[in-house]
């Protein structure tokens, strides 16, 4: 039970960050995370430490495509109800950082990189977005990453490719000056001013 | 592959501070939302022997339902049919052999009288043997009749 506690209190911020990355709203990551603990309390309580790790993250990707397949379905019924993503771009990651720029230490370069970055993962198509944080940030292997999402190794790879190529153009236009590189206009006004 | 591992290690680390500056209010929820998941474990351990004896009772009544008189007699019912329905088709198997091959000297005298290649000849000669042993079926066991195979090819031979 303790063991238990200690997992979900590691993991439960960064499955709330994924689930937040993955449905751009707080109120439905947070439900998503809480199906996802409840579902491995009440079936998988019994298995061992070492295997909580992928069946957590395996019911929360499911749960983030099952939310994913629902708004889908809801989009086409109520295809003249106004984009909810748009407004709950609001709790965007990205909108909470500013919140914290008030502290003076927040305003290094560095931060505002992340920042961008954080808004590109966010932007990246599902699967590319859940395989990069599978494998970049939780650091699951091919294969752990392809039985929790439930593709095979070279869909893997496939999409891991895809989001990094994404960000690294990204990352290329942020540090360039204009955020262009083959800018020339604005290269020249820069070196007017 | 460098430049994708420092860009890895930015990504990593600005999604680490991310969690890390998670604002209090998420980080409150989070927690009552984990100790709610933790409340209905330790509900269903307390409950669990109740539970699984409720369960234990369950299963042999669902067993129990599986017995009764009208799905026994159902079942029953069924093979009956599919037993009578294998024996009619067994019947026109039989017809059909008996239509094919007409009669065991006819066929013979078939054979005798065209020129058949080596396979068409076995191609015919299963078909024989097929009619025979199937006439032979409705006499004898049919453990018996795996080995009537040698027999007829013996008979085969004494009669060529």
């Amino acid at each position: 039970m303790r063991e238990l506690d200690a997992f979900l209190k590691g993991t439960e911020k960064r499955a709330f960050r994924m689930a937040q990355l993955a449905t751009h709203n707080d109120a439905d990551a947070m439900d998503i995370v809480q199906e996802a603990m409840i579902k491995l309390v009440t079936h998988y309580s019994e298995k061992t430490v070492e295997e909580w790790r992928p069946l957590f993250f395996k019911i929360l990707e499911n749960r983030i495509l099952d939310w994913h397949r629902k708004q889908s379905v809801m989009k086409k019924i109520f295809f003249w109800r106004k984009d909810t993503a748009d407004e709950a771009n609001q709790n965007s990651i990205s909108s909470e950082v500013e919140d914290r720029q008030f502290d003076p230490q927040s305003q290094l370069i560095s931060e505002q990189i992340g920042k961008h970055l954080l808004a590109c993962i966010e932007a990246l198509p599902l699967k590319q977005q859940q395989c990069f944080l599978l494998r970049s940030w939780e650091g699951l292997s091919i294969k752990e990453t392809s039985k929790i999402m439930g593709i095979n190794e070279n869909s893997v790879k496939t999409h891991y490719s895809r989001a990094m190529q994404k960000l690294k153009q990204h990352h290329e236009k942020l540090e360039t000056p204009c955020g262009a590189k083959n800018c020339k206009t604005e290269k020249r006004q820069h070196h007017e001013d | 592959m460098k430049t994708e591992q420092h860009l890895s290690e930015k990504t990593t680390t600005a999604l680490n501070k991310s969690v890390e500056t998670m604002s209090t209010d998420t980080q409150d929820k989070l927690q009552s939302v984990r100790r709610e998941a933790l409340a209905l474990h330790l509900e269903n351990v307390k409950t669990s022997p109740t539970v699984q004896h409720s369960s234990h009772e369950e299963r042999p009544s669902i067993f129990r339902s599986l017995f009764t008189l009208s799905v026994m007699s159902t079942g029953l019912a069924f093979s009956v049919l599919a037993f009578l329905a294998i024996n009619l088709n067994q019947d026109d198997l039989n017809q059909n052999n008996s239509q094919v091959v007409a009669s065991n000297s006819e066929l013979s005298e078939f054979i005798l009288s065209d020129n058949f290649d080596e396979t068409e000849l076995e191609v015919v000669e299963d078909i024989e043997f097929a009619y025979w042993l199937s006439q032979e079926l409705k006499h004898k066991n049919i453990d018996d009749a795996l080995f009537d195979r040698t027999r007829f090819d013996n008979r085969q031979q004494h009669n060529g």
